[in-house]
């Protein structure tokens, strides 16, 4: 057998006679004996084989896109501008034009949001749940921080809906249906370098 | 990786996201889950390093390999999901754990590492890899789960070390 084909079964961490025979005899198969059982080691770790679930790129891609990159400061020709109004104009008019929501909630403030509102219209959605919140009183996050939207089963499960930075019409969606997950709140929650977390509940469904 | 697809990820175009995921995503589902120990908390640290990772893409170096950056916001993300989860666990609202890290928090590089390089092997490698190490199923029996000859499980095997020899070379200097 030639090396490569002896650290193979190295790797398995079976051992035959014909590779022990070959270890005794190959200087260098012997010295690379102890990465190929360690690499064995880390394949045979159950968590290397783990996938996510198919789903999950659509909804990285959601969150992403309702998202705003943090642009570097440059100045940008006036069309640019210009033309994000006219998005800006047509996502609204998109909005207006839409169906009649399935169902529609208020929002109370949390205890360290005294002001706080937001009228919450929902869309039972194939996929899940549509949201568009009309978010007023809140201070647009700080640079480290930003807005959560949740829905919450009685057992306490919880799904994120997406997350945003300023108050106004935010449009979010969630992979689950709100008759198992009634309970939709609105958390403010750190883009922490420094690892901190402190979620505050600034919105919450009528009883929580 | 491309540094014309980290560019135009950089000047904020979704889609270099989503092949960044397609690339990368699964090793940082893997090291989420070994972090939370939870498959939708993992899940929600995922989606959470993307999101963190496009609003900071302005900063991003395109000439500058992406997965140490994606490794470290991840990693932070983990944190903040374990200690969040911590506090509701135990009815908790202050902030006195900033030092709590999760349980299992060692080798998260190394095993980032070698689930990168797994995903990197050709489909029909990777199954024949699967098969022996997770299933921990002989020759004979991958070749009869692949229904393929016992000769090709073999050369795909020894084909495989090779690869995975080669990309994870450092980890055996770096555990000695």
């Amino acid at each position: 057998m030639k090396c490569h084909m002896i650290l193979a079964e190295v790797m398995t961490g079976r051992r035959s006679e014909t590779v022990a025979a070959h270890l005794a005899v190959c200087p260098q198969c012997r010295s690379m004996t102890a990465s190929a059982e360690l690499l064995g080691r880390h394949l045979r770790d159950p968590i290397v084989w783990e996938d996510p679930s198919e789903g999950l790129e659509a909804d990285v891609m959601r969150a992403v896109v309702g998202e705003q990159p943090v642009m570097a400061t440059r100045r940008r020709s006036w069309w640019v501008g210009a033309g994000a109004a006219v998005l800006a104009v047509l996502v609204a008019l998109g909005i207006w034009f839409q169906s009649r929501p399935d169902w529609v909630i208020e929002l109370a403030p949390g205890p360290q949001a005294a002001g706080a509102a937001a009228t919450v219209r929902g869309w039972n959605t194939e996929g899940g749940t549509r949201m568009v919140l009309d978010v007023s009183g809140l201070a647009e996050a700080s640079a480290d921080a930003f807005y959560e939207v949740w829905l919450s089963a009685p057992d306490g499960r919880r799904v994120s809906a997406g997350t945003f930075r300023s108050p106004g019409r935010i449009q979010v969606n969630a992979a689950v249906t709100r008759a198992d997950y009634p309970r939709v709140w609105v958390t403010k929650e750190p883009i922490g370098a420094d690892g901190s977390s402190y979620r505050t509940t600034v919105l919450d469904s009528p009883g929580g | 990786m491309t540094a014309r697809l980290m560019t135009r990820f950089r000047r904020g175009d979704p889609e270099a996201v989503r092949v960044l995921y397609q690339r990368y995503g699964r090793a940082v589902f893997t090291v989420a889950l070994r972090s939370l120990g939870d498959r939708s908390l993992a899940e929600e640290a995922v989606q959470q390093t993307f999101v963190n990772a496009w609003q900071a893409s302005s900063r991003f170096d395109p000439e500058r390999d992406p997965a140490p950056w994606l490794y470290s916001i991840v990693r932070r993300v983990a944190v903040d999901v374990y200690r969040r989860e911590r506090r509701h666990r135990e009815g908790r609202t202050d902030e006195t754990d900033m030092a709590v890290l999760p349980p299992s928090f060692e080798g998260l590089w190394e095993l980032w590492e070698v689930r990168s390089a797994v995903d990197e092997l050709p489909p029909a490698e990777r199954d024949v890899i699967e098969a022996t190490f997770y299933r921990d199923l002989s020759h004979s029996e991958t070749a009869e789960l692949l229904d393929i000859p016992v000769g090709t499980v073999k050369s795909r095997s020894h084909r495989a070390y090779q690869r995975l020899a080669g990309l994870l070379e450092h980890l055996g200097e770096e555990s000695a």
